[in-house]
């Protein structure tokens, strides 16, 4: 029997000195990182979770009662000092991003979807440009084998984990300022923001449509799936998924069904629009230039407070910009 | 407003200029007059003329219903009203559609930009679910308002004055995707009063919704015209509900308006409604088969065909359990089978433990108000849903959720929108489907060639499934699942928009099945009364998740009351038979019948 360092000396020559073993470890690399984010979302979210986690939750907190063109405007905001400042300001802007949430006292359920969306395409971020973002005199922590090398890169990079950490900073910024805009604004307030915010009347009507007609369509995927069921199509998913029989079957019936179920939802939808620009046309839409609107915001204490901070955040990102702290 | 040369927008009669804002609800409009005259209209050079030698003038404060078989040119009729012919629906127009207010000129809406003449006109659609393109209500109703430009506090009283004259105020803040069906028609015809236009068009505003919401909408429409001063112009299907509401009644037929008269006028002789494939009111039959009981007068309500009746003594004639009893399964084997099923969708229970058996051979009408349950109840039978608790049997085996195409060889469903069940490009190739994407079906399966003659499609199994008319389409739907050879069907809604003409063939399909098969078991889903006195076996009522009643339709629709606490009413000839026996256990269920068990006029009893 061999002693525990002789054991780990053999699993070291077998890993990462032998061929088969580096490609193993190559492929792992590869292969399985990425399926970390979707593992973690299917464990800690799933759909149900995400439909739940991306949608409104009414609540009487100091975010909630802003004006929401304030609120739509922090996450672009955000983003663009994200991208302004280097990579430590940007994670010290994240702290700040945090400020929100604190305010917002999300339930622990909910941070931890949270955590999971904001976290995994980070996460993908340092993987992805570890193993693809290289600079000359590149020190390599882990070297491809040549079995790996039609995956076109040598290996995993200590200047693209690096790179990685600092795109992944200004995910991390956006995301959990985005996600203050979903948690606490209402869909029709989004809309309203947007069309009073973007003047182009036609994007407005456009996201004013979106916002509508989104579940529908799930919901009319989900008639014509059934439709196509009771016509004797197969769309369940295999028992024995190791059974690659069963997993290519289930491929080709998910492909083929793809143009079957495009058809009856492409001509609902078309007729549908057909009527919606009449709709469009017969309540004067495009008519004149500027819009009156039905609902006012009054502008309160809060949102003069939100501006004063959002100023102060511009004014500091300058200062940092000043004193060498910004990517430009 | 108008639209001046350079764009500026003028002050027009119904606008509020200057701050003053009445909105819209205040005074009747000044009294005013479309006037159409349609010499054709065909949708392509050379095609069929949809429209040809109409000559309609509607006046604000009537009511005038546009009754007509599918294809008659009903709904492009009411395009043209609109004035969204030729501009916006290109095609070979010859006429002019005019509107003219008081004294003053005449305005051509046919050469209006469509957002004037839907100052004029408003349109509502037969589905409201795609005129509705905002988000939550009141944004939907200011959407056009807004779009006018008009001052705030004119926008707010708009918004206010059209969901009041709608009874949605409640509804102000409601996301549109939250409403019911009846919801979202009362919404889509305040977003086109907000427009202020005094005259409206409807296209088949109550298609979807259960008799009570049917009601509900009449009563607003009616509303609109005797207390704001509205025009209306209604199509629709449904002539016993809409009668009594109606100033006028039309009927047309290949594109021309035949009959225009007062509505106890306008149904007779009732064999021309009959041959043109409408069907006439039933009370407007009865007075035709008894013109010496109703000294030639027609009835338009119950109450009206009852003290006619009542007063010339008849009433004593009708009653007992004289009825023949209908054909059912009584001894067969359960087909569909829930038991205790319970169904929530979130927190909100949909069903609660509902327990029915179907037999082998039955015909049994699921009915109750939208929301009651009824689709959810059939997607537990076909496995589309899962219950929370019980079980669902299907001859003999038990129901698996998400096992649908195993069911699908005992069981078929035909959707409510039956384009939903065509994904095909020829009629052969929607029969084919089954053998090509399908699992094994048994060795019973009729072939497509076979079922294509069942279905009166043979000749036409080159032709695009979306080139066919409503009716051959929803015969190909149903052609398709019989492909399977179900023993049982369940319909949802499958008259949905179907003049008497399609609704008869298609019944009649089904029976000629029943028969070709020996036998066939159904479970509708219907708000069409009439349709389940001619042809269920049993009558199942849903009251909020719940089987309030579950017998055969004479008996139900002899309960009235409780009829109507499931958003339902019995057929008015039924209902005529209830009020007129005091409650019979039994009651008639067609004009034939009811006229059958009339005695001779008591002797004395007043005469004409």
């Amino acid at each position: 029997m061999l002693k525990t360092p002789a054991m780990l000396k053999t699993f070291d020559h077998l890993l990462f000195h032998t061929l088969p073993g580096e490609t193993a470890v190559a492929y792992a690399i590869t292969f399985l990182v990425p399926l970390i984010g979707p593992l973690l979302f299917l464990r800690f979210v799933g759909m149900k979770g995400l439909r739940n986690v991306l949608s409104y939750e009414a609540a009487d907190t100091p975010i909630h009662r802003l004006d929401p063109r304030l609120k739509l405007c922090y996450p672009i905001l955000i983003a663009l000092l994200s991208v302004l400042l280097g990579w430590a300001w940007t994670y010290a802007l994240f702290g700040l991003t945090l400020v929100p949430w604190i305010l917002l006292r999300p339930s622990a359920i909910r941070l931890r979807v949270l955590a999971v969306i904001v976290g995994s395409p980070a996460l993908l971020s340092v993987w992805s440009q570890g193993l693809y973002y290289t600079t000359p005199n590149d020190h390599l922590l882990f070297v491809f084998p040549v079995t790996m090398a039609w995956v076109g890169t040598a290996g995993l990079s200590t200047a693209g984990l690096i790179y990685g950490a600092h795109q992944a900073g200004r995910v991390l910024v956006t995301a959990s300022a985005a996600l203050v805009l979903v948690f606490t604004t209402g869909p029709s307030d989004v809309v309203w923001a947007t069309t009073r915010l973007f003047a182009p009347q036609r994007l407005g009507l456009a996201i004013s449509v979106g916002v509508r007609f989104l579940p529908q369509v799930f919901e009319r995927l989900n008639i014509v799936m059934r439709a196509a069921e009771v016509r004797g199509y197969d769309f369940s998913r295999p028992e024995k998924w190791w059974r690659l029989g069963q997993l290519w079957d289930y491929g080709r019936r998910m492909t083929r069904a793809l143009p079957l179920l495009t058809v009856p939802i492409l001509v609902g939808s078309l007729r549908g629009c057909g009527q919606m620009a009449l709709v469009a046309d017969s309540r004067a839409f495009g008519v004149n230039r500027w819009r009156t609107t039905y609902r006012e915001v009054a502008w309160t204490r809060n949102d003069r407070i939100a501006v004063v901070a959002a100023v102060l955040l511009v004014a500091g990102t300058v200062v940092v910009m000043a004193m060498g702290g910004g990517r430009f | 407003m108008r639209a001046g040369p350079s764009g500026v927008l003028r002050a027009l009669p119904g606008d509020t200029p200057g701050g003053v804002s009445p909105g819209i609800g205040g005074a009747a409009p000044p009294s005013a007059a479309l006037h159409a005259v349609i010499d054709e209209f065909a949708y392509q050079p050379g095609d069929r003329q949809v429209l040809r030698g109409i000559d309609l003038t509607v006046s604000t404060g009537e009511l005038v219903v546009v009754a007509g078989p599918s294809g008659s040119g009903k709904s492009t009729l009411a395009l043209a009203l609109a004035g969204l012919i030729p501009h916006r629906i290109w095609g070979e127009f010859r006429g002019r559609v005019t509107w003219q207010a008081g004294g003053a000129e005449p305005v051509d809406l046919t050469e209006l930009p469509l957002h004037e003449a839907a100052r004029h006109v408003g349109i509502t659609f037969q589905n409201p679910e795609y005129q509705l393109i905002q988000y939550r209500v009141d944004a939907e109703v200011a959407f056009g308002p807004e779009n006018l430009a008009l001052p705030h506090h004119e926008v707010v009283a708009r918004v206010r004055d059209a969901l009041d004259m709608v009874g949605a105020r409640s509804l102000a803040e409601s996301a549109i995707n939250s409403l019911s069906g009846g919801q979202k028609q009362r919404v889509a015809i305040a977003a086109a009063l907000a427009m202020a236009p005094p005259l409206l068009v409807l296209d088949e505003p109550t298609s979807d919704l259960d008799p009570v919401g049917t009601d509900e909408v009449l009563k607003v429409l009616r509303q609109l015209c005797r207390a704001h001063g509205r025009g209306v112009v209604v199509i629709e299907h449904k002539l016993d509900e809409i009668a009594p509401y109606a100033d006028r009644v039309l009927l047309m037929r290949d594109g021309q308006v035949v009959v225009d008269d007062h509505p106890r006028k306008a149904f007779l002789p009732t064999s021309a409604w009959v041959q043109a494939g409408v069907r006439p009111p039933e009370l407007v039959m009865l007075a035709e088969q008894l013109p010496e009981r109703f000294c030639g007068d027609v009835p338009l309500t119950v109450d009206e065909a009852a003290s006619r009746l009542a007063a010339s003594g008849i009433a004593a004639g009708v009653g007992g359990d004289t009825c023949q009893p209908r054909a059912g399964g009584q001894n067969f084997p359960a087909a569909m089978e829930a038991a205790g099923v319970t169904v929530s969708f979130k927190g909100k229970r949909a069903l609660g433990e509902v327990s029915l058996r179907v037999r082998e051979g039955e015909w049994v009408a699921l009915i109750g108000a939208n929301g009651s349950g009824k689709t959810t109840l059939g997607s537990v039978l076909m496995g589309f849903a899962a219950p929370d608790d019980g079980s669902a049997w299907c001859f003999g085996r038990p129901v698996e959720f998400g096992r649908v195409p195993r069911q699908a060889d005992r069981v078929g469903y035909l959707f409510q929108n039956v384009d939903d069940m065509l994904f095909n490009d020829t009629v052969a190739a929607e029969l084919d489907f089954t053998r090509r994407h399908g699992v094994a079906t048994g060795p019973n399966a009729p072939s497509a060639a076979q079922v294509a003659t069942l279905i009166g499609l043979a000749d036409r199994t080159d032709a695009h499934p979306y080139a066919l008319s409503g009716g051959e389409r929803q015969r190909l739907a149903l052609g398709a699942l019989l492909t399977r050879a179900p023993a049982g069907l369940i319909l949802d809604e499958p008259t949905t928009g179907l003049d008497e003409a399609h609704t008869t063939a298609l019944f009649d399909l089904l029976t000629k099945v029943r028969t070709d098969l020996g036998s066939l078991t159904c479970l509708l889903i219907t708000h069409d009364m009439r349709l389940v006195a001619r042809f269920a076996d049993r009558v199942v009522a849903l009251r909020a998740g719940r089987i309030v009643l579950d017998t055969s339709p004479r008996q139900a629709f002899a309960q009235p009351e409780l009829l109507a606490t499931c958003g339902i009413r019995a057929p008015a000839i039924s209902a005529l038979h209830s009020r007129l026996a005091g409650h019979p256990a039994e009651v008639a269920l067609s004009v034939a019948e009811f006229v059958g068990l009339l005695g001779r006029p008591a002797a004395g009893s007043p005469s004409c």
